[in-house]
């Protein structure tokens, strides 16, 4: 049994703007839940005050329904993974994994037995008598996430955890973490700025931006339904396209692009923006939903356009273009090479058009 | 073969600099086992032409060179593990841990570093004397238990440690004294060896300053011992030898004993600048 709990917790390095701005969320027993945003946002100082090696300059933390603001962290039973690992180098791997267990001293029997089996999972059995300098980057990573483990600590804390590994161990060692988190049915807090390591990883996603939080969700929620262009534009690779143009509804609903070269007709499925009418907006569409022909039994919009990059992937072409020099990508699922230069038909769902206010950033919704 | 050239020529002066470095201190071995009189002779001698041992049991018998030997253990031992302990906890806590006035303190000892010790010397003395130090192992050592060179040596070196490290021992369970003993100390080892084998030659080649604090003949070091060896025994050259012989061993010992970790110290010290 462990939870988190943070209301409206802010932080103030110096006076001037907060790192992190009123930073209200819940992390659940045994939930995986990612921070996520550019960097300088904040995820790291949220985390680091759940830790307690930060000061929380306002708002309330609770571990397990127990307010730990004034809280060493040694105190907090949680264990952190850092993104340069953090490993003792004067000691061996295995007096790295039983220094925090000898400092609270366990018995010696009981600290053997919680290093072998964490080394047995991890698959380090073998480098337990190297310096961590004798070890390859995953192996270091693999060491500190035995360090937090033998702890059984309530809540595991990691900060772009794998930000310094390469491109492939990443992606191994990302299914690892998850499968960890399965077989440990820990609590986790995991930092990263890298969309495709929340959406794989998390089961609630925490955006943020600037200090502060943009939206929490489960990841498929994040993607199906952002809150604002920002968090659509983040979640999501390639990156979701927008249109500026305005909402009319001149006897038709219609969105016009701002010059008016495009004009699409707004069915009955979003006639809830009615109530936009007359405002700029912001039309967004996710590459993996446009097509390029018309089989499918949805509503279409036709788009016709000039390619000007063609990238065939294999199992599908990335095709780029733009509309009124605003860039446009497409993912499309076919075999049939387009032509670079000459006009071609793309087809968006209308059902996954998403809308906002230009002035505010935020959803329109139904 | 320029290559070869520039090579043989820098083989050769620093073969004559270390010989000519080296030739003092040979002798001075060989002259104290010279007869007396015999490091006197013209032409000069190297080898003695017996080996005698009776200057070092003039030194150790007549003239109580064990007792002095011991004072200056004592102290230099004392000065440099105390200092050690000292400047570490606080180089540690300049480098690393936040608190009032940080800098202004710091900046402070900076600044301090350029009144020469001959200034303090008479404050400090009359300090020592109030406190009843004056002719105790505790007049030097009091003085010696921290440097502000040591302080800024050791800052320097602990700036380099990443602070994860001390906020993970902090997550592990670690407390203040616990992550200093078991993290930091650890990791400073070759810049406390180094700062160590300075202090340590320091303290023990002192001359003026024990000069000053001790004026019970009882009380002197080897090098004041030995200073006033020789203004009582200015003829006995082969008896001088073998005192300076005796002075410089435990320097010779820690030196070498250390000097694995001693290179590595300098060479840490040069790349961070
Ligand atoms: N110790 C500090 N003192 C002053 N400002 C800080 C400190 N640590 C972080 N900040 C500031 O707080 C803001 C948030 O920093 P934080 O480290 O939490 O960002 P982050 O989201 O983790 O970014 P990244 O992805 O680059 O790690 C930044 O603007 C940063 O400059
Ligand atoms: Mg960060």
């Amino acid at each position: 049994m462990a939870s988190v709990k943070l209301v409206n917790i802010t932080k103030y390095y110096d006076s001037k703007k907060p790192a992190v701005d009123n930073a209200s969320f819940e992390i659940n027993d045994k939930e995986f839940v990612v921070l996520v945003g550019p960097s300088g946002c904040g995820k790291s100082t949220t985390l680091r005050m759940i830790a307690g090696l930060e000061e929380i300059s306002s708002g309330e933390l609770y571990i397990d329904d127990r307010m730990v603001n004034d809280v060493s962290p040694k105190d907090r039973d949680i264990a952190m993974v850092f993104q340069n690992y953090a490993l003792y180098p004067h000691m061996s791997v295995y007096e790295n994994m039983a220094f925090g267990l000898k400092l609270r001293k366990v018995d010696k029997n009981e600290i053997k037995k919680r290093v072998m089996d964490a080394a047995e999972i991890l698959g380090i059995v073998e480098y337990l008598d190297r310096k961590p300098k004798a070890l390859s980057g995953g192996q270091r990573q693999r060491v500190a996430v035995g360090r937090a483990i033998v702890r059984q600590p309530k809540v595991f804390l990691f900060d772009e955890p794998l930000s310094n590994l390469d491109a492939k161990l990443r992606v191994q060692m990302r299914t690892e973490i998850s499968k960890l988190h399965k077989r440990l049915q820990a609590t986790i807090v995991y930092v990263t700025h890298d969309q495709t390591e929340a959406m794989t990883m998390g089961d609630r996603i925490v955006v943020m931006k600037d200090a502060i939080i943009q939206q929490i969700d489960s990841p498929l929620n994040l993607y199906n339904f952002p809150n604002n262009i920002f968090v659509a534009g983040f979640i999501g690779s390639p990156a979701m396209n927008f249109i500026e143009g305005k909402i009319t509804d001149a006897g038709r609903l219609q969105f016009v692009t701002k010059n008016g070269s495009v004009v699409m007709n707004l069915g009955e499925p979003l006639s809830f923006l009615k109530k936009a009418a007359g405002k700029d907006v912001t039309l967004g569409i996710r590459p993996e939903d446009i097509l390029c022909n018309q089989t499918e039994s949805e509503i279409l919009q036709l788009l016709q356009v000039n390619l000007d990059v063609v990238e065939p992937m294999g199992n599908e072409i990335i095709v780029y273009t733009t509309i009124e020099n605003q860039p446009l990508i497409a993912r499309l699922n076919t075999q049939d090479l387009p032509e670079v230069g000459k006009p071609y038909n793309l087809y968006l769902r209308l059902n996954k058009l998403h809308f906002f206010e230009k002035a505010t950033g935020n959803a329109i919704r139904g | 073969m320029s290559e070869k050239l520039k090579k043989i020529l820098v083989i050769v002066t620093a073969t004559i600099i270390a010989f000519m470095s080296l030739m003092p201190f040979v002798w001075m071995v060989f002259a104290s086992f010279m007869k007396s009189g015999e490091a006197n002779v013209y032409p000069p001698k190297l080898f003695p032409d017996e080996f005698v041992l009776t200057h070092y049991i003039t030194l150790f018998t007549r003239l109580n060179l064990t007792r002095y030997l011991i004072n200056s253990i004592v102290i230099s031992v004392g000065v440099t593990f105390i200092s050690l302990i000292i400047n570490s906890m606080s180089g540690y806590a300049f480098a690393k841990m936040a608190f009032r006035g940080k800098k202004q303190i710091f900046n402070s000892l900076l600044s301090a570093m350029v009144i020469p010790g001959q200034v303090t010397m008479l404050p400090v003395f009359l300090m020592l004397k109030y406190m009843g130090f004056i002719n105790t192992y505790w007049a030097i050592i009091i003085p010696g238990m921290a440097s502000i060179f040591g302080i800024f040596l050791i800052k320097q070196y602990a700036l380099s440690i990443p602070d994860s490290l001390i906020e993970a021992a902090r997550i592990d369970g670690g407390t203040e004294i616990q992550i200093y003993w078991k993290v930091i100390l650890p990791l400073c080892k070759p810049i406390l060896v180094t700062l160590g084998i300075f202090t340590f030659m320091g303290t023990w080649n002192d001359f003026l300053w024990p000069l000053i604090v001790m004026t019970d003949s009882s009380m002197y070091t080897l090098p004041v011992a030995l200073a006033n060896l020789m203004g009582e025994h200015t003829q006995d050259t082969e008896l001088m030898m073998a005192g300076s012989v005796i002075t410089i061993i435990p320097v010779i010992i820690v030196f070498l004993a250390l000097q694995k970790y001693y290179i590595k110290g300098i060479m840490l010290g040069s790349v961070k600048g």
